[in-house]
């Protein structure tokens, strides 16, 4: 500690420190002169940078072009992005004017972020002389709560809005204007020469592997194409064999669809094992019994599982049906076209339904002359 | 037209472009530009769109990005492909 009972020693600690502290003094002013000045010429630049986007707007307005955005509300990137988009509809003296336009505010812009990054270097200096207030202890914090329309009772439980400090607002907008920078940043070009022949080659070299990329995609594009058809001639096969489920969601046509491809498969099985008795497997196993619902007509159930509405008829006509079905019109007097196309009147009624077209139609041929014979 | 197929390209951020492609749109140029290395003998994987503006005698150079950039660089690409 320094001897404050000698005059000399006093004397010297009071020099030195009004030495430091007018030092500090001075610097602080000096922060603050400088501070000042770039911030003048900061608001220059700000101001002449508002002006030609003022003047820009107004030549597209006498221009009639639109814009996404309204240019006051644009950042820097968005500006570029909106003009360079705008120019494209303007003549060729109008568009030479937004052009330099764009230059011009491009370089106030950088300009501003220049000497933003000063100012924000200046206040980083300011900091290392940040005196605490007296009155730090009693401050009072005030926390205001969430905006909640809804809520209104809860507005004294509710938490602080996180309000960033204004450290880290100038730290993201530091950032912000770097990106900004990088993005649209213009440059100048230095020089122009003709490529040597080892780069021009290479170009060459490029384009020739692009076009050759290009000519492989198109070949697997038709050879996915081929594919797709396939598929879609595969699909359409396929399509023989509606499924009952996509049309109607009803356990009873899955049912029927179920029998008809068992008896089916059943009837593809022996068909080999039984050739030499074909008629009377035929006889058999070429068709179902199904219960008809009080839900489902005759007609829907042709139209689902034999794709065709008009098939009711060969089902009528098939085995016994007829006489049921018959048995059904005259009991509730109806016509037969009635009752197979209005669900309730063939309820609870057991029908043969044949398991293949072919035999449908021949046994349907056959029913429909025995018929007429008689 | 400020700049040809085949011309390298000096900028005052020290890289360098080879041009690979022009293109014409409603009276603006728009270049298609890889990036080579600085002894001009490498064509990097880097490409640029780029557009011209001349102020006080300078040639400075525009970067496109965005929707019109992913347009043009498709015109770009129909035309290697005629």
């Amino acid at each position: 500690m320094q001897d404050f009972s000698r005059a000399e020693g006093s004397k010297n600690h009071r020099a030195s420190f009004y030495k430091a502290s007018n030092n500090i003094i001075d610097y602080i002013q000096y922060l603050q002169n400088k501070y000042r000045g770039l911030s003048e010429r900061l608001e220059e630049a700000r101001k002449e940078r508002a002006a030609i986007i003022e003047e820009t707007i107004q030549l597209l307005k006498n221009n009639k072009v639109k814009l996404g955005k309204q240019l006051g509300r644009c950042n820097n990137a968005e500006i570029n992005r909106e003009l360079l988009n705008a120019i494209n509809t303007l003549n060729y003296i109008e568009k030479e004017k937004v052009q330099i336009n764009l230059i011009k505010i491009n370089n106030r812009y950088e300009l501003i972020c220049s000497l933003g990054r000063q100012l924000e270097a200046l206040s980083e200096n300011l900091t290392r002389y940040r005196v605490l207030e007296n009155d730090y202890d009693e401050e009072v914090e005030i926390i205001l709560p969430r905006k909640n329309k809804s809520n209104t009772n809860s507005e004294k439980d509710a938490e602080p809005i996180d309000v960033p400090s204004k450290k880290e607002a100038q730290t993201t907008s530091a950032l912000e204007t770097e990106e900004g920078l990088a993005e649209d940043k213009l440059e100048k070009v230095v020089a122009i020469k003709p490529a040597n022949a080892n780069l021009a080659q290479q170009l060459e070299q490029i384009h020739e592997s692009y076009q050759d990329e290009v000519s492989t995609d198109h070949n697997d594009e038709s050879a996915e194409l081929t594919e797709t058809e396939t598929s879609e001639i595969y699909q359409e096969s396929e399509d023989i064999y509606i499924d009952p489920e996509k049309l109607f969601d009803t356990q009873e046509m899955v049912a029927i669809q179920s029998e008809v491809d068992y008896a089916l498969d059943a009837n593809d099985n022996s068909s080999d094992y039984y050739q030499e008795d074909e008629n009377q497997v035929d006889d058999e196993n070429d068709y179902v019994l199904f219960t008809i619902n009080a839900k489902i007509t005759l007609a829907e159930i042709a139209k689902n599982v034999y794709q065709d509405e008009n098939c009711w008829e060969d089902i009528y006509y098939y085995g016994d049906n007829q006489e049921k079905i018959d048995l059904k019109a005259l009991e509730n007097e109806l016509t037969v076209e009635e009752i197979v196309s209005s669900p309730g009147y063939l309820a609870d009624v057991t029908l043969q339904f044949p398991t293949s077209l072919e035999v449908r139609k021949e046994k349907s041929e056959e029913t429909i002359s025995r018929s007429r014979a008689a | 037209m400020v700049f040809s197929v085949k011309n390298v390209i000096e900028l005052s951020g020290g890289k360098k472009y080879i041009v690979a492609d022009t293109l014409e749109i409603n009276n603006i140029w728009y270049y298609y530009l890889y990036e080579i290395d600085s002894e001009e003998k490498i064509i990097k994987d880097v490409k640029r769109i780029i557009t011209t503006v001349s102020e006080n005698n300078n040639i400075l150079v525009k970067s496109i990005n965005g929707t019109l950039a992913t347009e043009i660089e498709t015109k770009f690409k129909e035309r290697q492909n005629i």
